[in-house]
């Protein structure tokens, strides 16, 4: 492998963690409380309220509907407006934050469905206020899903990320489109695919060893 | 110490689960709440906790009608009360001892006294030796002792038990039930039961409520329920457990009138019956159970004798007991 393709890669990994990284951040600080949102408004639930729920819902959907690559284009004012510029990665965040947030919401919302409602009775029967349930009920009980969807999370974000060539971001998978398919270089499209692809892989392992670990479900 | 005073609940879709039910639970008692799945059994316990708010009617805690209440008051009235649960329900992420923990954590207890108070109560289940196991790791039977103790954890004056020996097999159950009666022998402690089996409330209940679709039919001393009850549903279901069946074969074979009596004290009757009217009793089968302490039993037996003689024997006997076929 020659030198130049070597800090192409390089430049292009860091660009996919950074990317990738604010996405994830991004899923946590506001995808986890829209998710616990999503759940605790439910019917028969701590804080049931319809209306909350109909737009909370409504917005996710609104958001997972739109094709990324449109999600992209559609939300460059709100980049220019939040970064000052369009282009490069960190711009590339801001509509990669947007979808992974949508995404990661419904995520944790399944796993928070998967909590048995007893549960959560027996905690508010000794009296516990709805932020108590929450963080001593929800939270620790979903935790292994909880972390399972943030894997899952990252590696669509790895997938997405490889879109915001068209807005400058840069990253692995634009590299393999730029070099790639656009100028045929097919030894550098293989490369930088087969990197994506331990990349993906690295990335599901340690996730599912992570939520098996603080899985307390089996017996041994 | 606990009154429902005429509660209705009627859900959304209209159905009413409980209808216009009346009830006084002393300090201090085991109250049993029984009846077939759907009479509305759960949804009665849980308006004690208002986990289940009331349509109409009050629900009175040492006298205060708490139907209305809300927030910081609701979750107040709630710490006093201790829930048990069919199924435990316990975190599953979290170890026997944290589970126990949680009403303390939920009530901000510090956490010197969480450290003191939770092995104490583990003792008082006989589970100390298991503080550290996650409910996975624990038998059915060791999970409802945990979901006990936790719902004991701030030493409330009422404790709800919503089926608790229900997904449990005869022997744990048992064992279950001694600990309930241990529990409140040593905690004096105000007991609510819901159950469909009518072993749990002979085993430890005080008084009892029959209810049927939503009504409560019956209420009373468990013994009198055993010995007469009054309405069909609750003679139905004493029969049920009280019931002795004789083959066919038998009877065929046997001399004299076929009678089956229900009795409750006479513990001689038998004898009386045989010394007083000159007849004699062949016993086929029988069964004395004690309930509170007292005897009701349940006989069949033949009279034989000539016909004047067992007419009046018959009659003696319906004098002093229930006479259920001739």
């Amino acid at each position: 492998m020659d030198s130049e393709l070597l800090a192409d890669l390089l430049k292009a990994f860091g660009e996919t963690f950074e990317m990738v990284g604010i996405g994830l951040v991004a899923s946590l600080l506001l995808g986890l409380p829209l998710g616990l949102l999503l759940y605790v408004t439910e019917r028969g639930l701590i804080l049931e309220n319809r209306l909350a729920h109909l737009t909370a819902s409504f917005i996710v959907n609104v958001l997972r509907s739109i094709p990324f690559v449109i999600l992209l284009v559609l939300l460059l004012p709100v980049t220019q407006l939040v970064l000052g510029t369009t282009i490069g990665p960190l711009a590339a965040s801001v509509p990669l934050a947007v979808a992974a947030v949508a995404f990661y919401a419904r995520l944790v919302h399944a796993s928070l469905w998967e909590i048995e409602r007893g549960v959560i009775e027996a905690a508010t029967a000794a009296g516990a206020t709805p932020l108590q349930i929450v963080r001593l009920v929800l939270l620790p009980e979903s935790l292994p899903g909880l972390l399972r969807g943030l894997t899952v999370t990252a590696v669509s974000l790895i997938g997405f990320s490889a879109m915001a060539g068209i807005v400058g971001g840069g990253g692995v998978g634009d590299l393999a489109i730029r070099f790639g398919y656009y100028r045929y270089e097919t030894k550098v499209m293989v490369i930088t695919v087969l990197v994506l692809i331990v990349l993906v892989q690295v990335v599901q392992t340690s996730g599912d060893a992570a939520s098996r670990r603080l899985d307390r479900t089996s017996r041994d | 110490m606990i009154e429902l005073s005429n509660v209705t609940v009627r859900f959304a879709a209209g159905v009413e689960a409980v209808k216009d039910v009346s009830l006084n639970i002393a300090r201090g008692e085991v109250f049993g709440i029984v009846g077939t799945s759907g009479a509305g059994k759960s949804t009665l316990v849980r308006l004690i906790n208002l986990l289940q708010r009331p349509t109409s009617g009050a629900v009175r805690i040492d006298g205060v009608d708490i139907s209305r209440f809300e927030g910081e008051e609701l979750r107040a009235v709630r710490r006093r009360i201790g829930m048990v649960f069919q199924d435990a329900n316990l975190l599953a992420s979290r170890s026997a001892f944290d589970n126990v923990a949680l009403p303390l954590r939920i009530a901000g207890r510090p956490r010197p006294e969480i450290d003191a108070r939770v092995p104490e109560l583990l003792k008082l289940v006989g589970l100390e030796e298991k503080a550290r196991f996650f409910p996975a790791q624990l038998s059915g039977g060791q999970r409802q002792r945990v979901g006990i103790a936790r719902a004991l954890a701030t030493s409330p004056d009422i404790l709800l038990c919503d089926e608790p020996t229900s997904a449990l097999d005869v022997e744990t159950t048992a064992s279950i039930l001694a600990l309930l009666a241990d529990l409140h022998r040593k905690l004096a402690i105000t007991m609510v039961v819901i159950t469909h089996e009518m072993a749990v409330v002979k085993a430890i209940c005080d008084r009892v409520a029959v209810m049927k679709d939503g009504h409560v039919v019956e209420q009373g001393p468990v013994y009198e329920l055993f010995a007469a009850p009054k309405h069909p549903f609750s003679q139905a279901l004493v029969a049920r457990t009280l019931d002795l069946r004789l083959p066919e074969k038998l009877l065929d074979g046997t001399r004299g009138r076929i009678v089956k009596i229900v009795f409750r004290g006479q513990e001689s009757l038998l004898s009386d019956v045989s010394r007083e009217c000159d007849v004699r009793i062949h016993l086929l089968l029988g069964n004395v159970e004690y309930i509170g302490g007292h005897p009701v039993g349940t006989l069949v037996a033949g009279i034989e004798g000539d016909q004047p003689r067992v007419e009046r024997a018959m009659k003696y006997i319906e004098e002093r007991a229930e006479v259920v076929r001739g």
